[in-house]
């Protein structure tokens, strides 16, 4: 398989951000914190400008927020549910929507909805347990190459564009359906890459 | 690890793409209360969203880093004092979702949705509550129908998520029950009729107005304005 050695790299230093989650957790490891700050911290704040809603000064303290619960919270890491960079990716994820939901007034029973939701623990152990998290995301990037330029352009959007389907079917020109459809394939493919094409299929 | 509740099977699920948009954090808030509900009890949707989520960590550690200015770091080592360790957080976060999970019998939102719902009549046999409504995040009711039933024939503007909470209603495109989906887009016109013994009780996301009867042929014109 080409790109081998490149996946194999990206497992290794996988695995080194997951031993460093699991320091700071075990040590309170500040030099720990401080290589996850240099790695994440870039890429996050890349991640929250992108999201649309946030300036630069916005764009940094939401940074911080997350790398201070990512400090808070690294006890509750566990490399086999997930890769450091998903991990990571879900609490920044979560600190986006609790700062949109900001941003306007929400009732509070909504927020206590997502709250229940933000820890939920994998209800199908088993399969993709067995595969190293680390070696699964190096996998992905891998995966990420053989997406066509059209499911890469709507999964980008589903990512950090509109937050409907409607209004990325609109951005983009295309029916709905079809949107619904390259985000289906796209992810057909990721899931064949990773390995567990069994996992579940619908 | 399992749901130790009794679950039906689950028939009827949000599509892929509402999946993913969920797992990116970028699904109308609406519609992510629904299908966040549908998760609880659902394995393999819950198992598209993790999915998702590596995904998204992908991604993430794709994207070029950003200029950050060096203060940040140091601002950051020098909160660390003050941001007390979740120790207890541990023992606390390794249960909290299977308990919620095996507790309610039913949804575990489902007590709080219905504490704060304002009930109007709508029609004969239905009454309606909103729980939310924003122009960029959708409107989320909750609806009981008598078994019966009829809604009027309707389409949508955008996408519309149902989730049965309670009872049961059949469309053209099927029977829906607890925890089942039901994912209806612009093409989708229908009369979903709630069905059994007992009322049914749904949890509803829609975008736009609902359209009604003939002025169904108006929507395409409409969507691309949505």
């Amino acid at each position: 398989m080409t790109g081998q050695p490149e996946q194999e790299e990206r497992a290794s230093v996988g695995q080194d951000l997951a031993a460093r989650i699991e320091s700071l957790a075990q040590k309170r490891d500040r030099a720990a914190f401080e290589a996850l700050f240099r790695h994440f911290a870039p890429r996050l704040k890349t991640y929250f400008l992108r999201s649309g809603t946030a300036g630069d000064a916005e764009a940094d303290e939401m940074v911080q927020e997350t790398m201070l619960l990512v400090w808070r919270k690294a006890a509750l890491f566990d490399r086999r549910k997930a890769g450091a960079t998903t991990w990571i990716f879900t609490i920044a994820r979560n600190i986006r929507t609790d700062a949109r939901r900001r941003s306007r007034s929400s009732p509070a029973l909504l927020a206590d909805c997502s709250k229940e939701m933000e820890w939920m623990p994998d209800p199908v152990s088993g399969a993709d347990d067995l595969l190293a998290s680390a070696q699964q995301e190096a996998g992905l990037h891998e995966a990420f190459a053989t997406l066509s330029l059209a499911q890469r352009q709507v999964l980008d959007l589903a990512y950090f564009g509109e937050r409907s389907h409607s209004e990325i079917a609109n951005r983009l020109g295309i029916p709905l359906g079809t949107v619904k459809a390259r985000l289906r394939l796209a992810l057909a493919r990721l899931r064949t890459a990773l390995g567990c094409g069994g996992c579940d299929e619908g | 690890m399992r749901d130790e509740a009794p679950s039906r099977m689950i028939r009827h699920h949000p599509s892929e793409a509402t999946l993913v948009s969920y797992g990116a954090g970028n699904l109308w808030e609406a519609a992510a209360v629904v299908v966040g509900a549908h998760l609880i009890h659902c394995a393999q949707c819950a198992a598209t969203v993790r999915l998702a989520e590596k995904v998204g960590g992908a991604i993430l550690d794709s994207l070029p880093p950003a200029a950050l200015a060096p203060v940040m770091l140091e601002r950051a080592m020098s909160r660390l004092n003050e941001v007390s360790s979740d120790v207890a957080a541990k023992a606390d976060a390794q249960h909290p979702r299977r308990v919620t999970a095996v507790q309610g019998e039913g949804h575990s939102i489902l007590p709080s949705l219905l504490r704060n719902a304002e009930w109007r009549w709508l029609a004969p046999g239905i009454r309606r509550a909103v729980l939310l409504r924003q122009p960029d995040d959708g409107t989320l009711h909750l609806l009981r129908v008598r078994s019966g039933t009829a809604l009027p024939q309707h389409s949508h503007r955008g996408i519309e998520l149902t989730l049965v909470i309670a009872g049961a209603f059949v469309d053209a495109a099927g029977h829906y029950g607890p925890d089942d989906v039901a994912e209806a887009d612009e093409a989708v016109s229908h009369q979903p009729t709630a069905e059994g013994q007992d009322e049914c009780v749904c949890l509803i996301a829609t975008q736009g107005r609902l359209r009604f009867g003939s002025l169904a042929s108006r929507l395409f014109s409409a969507f691309a304005r949505i």
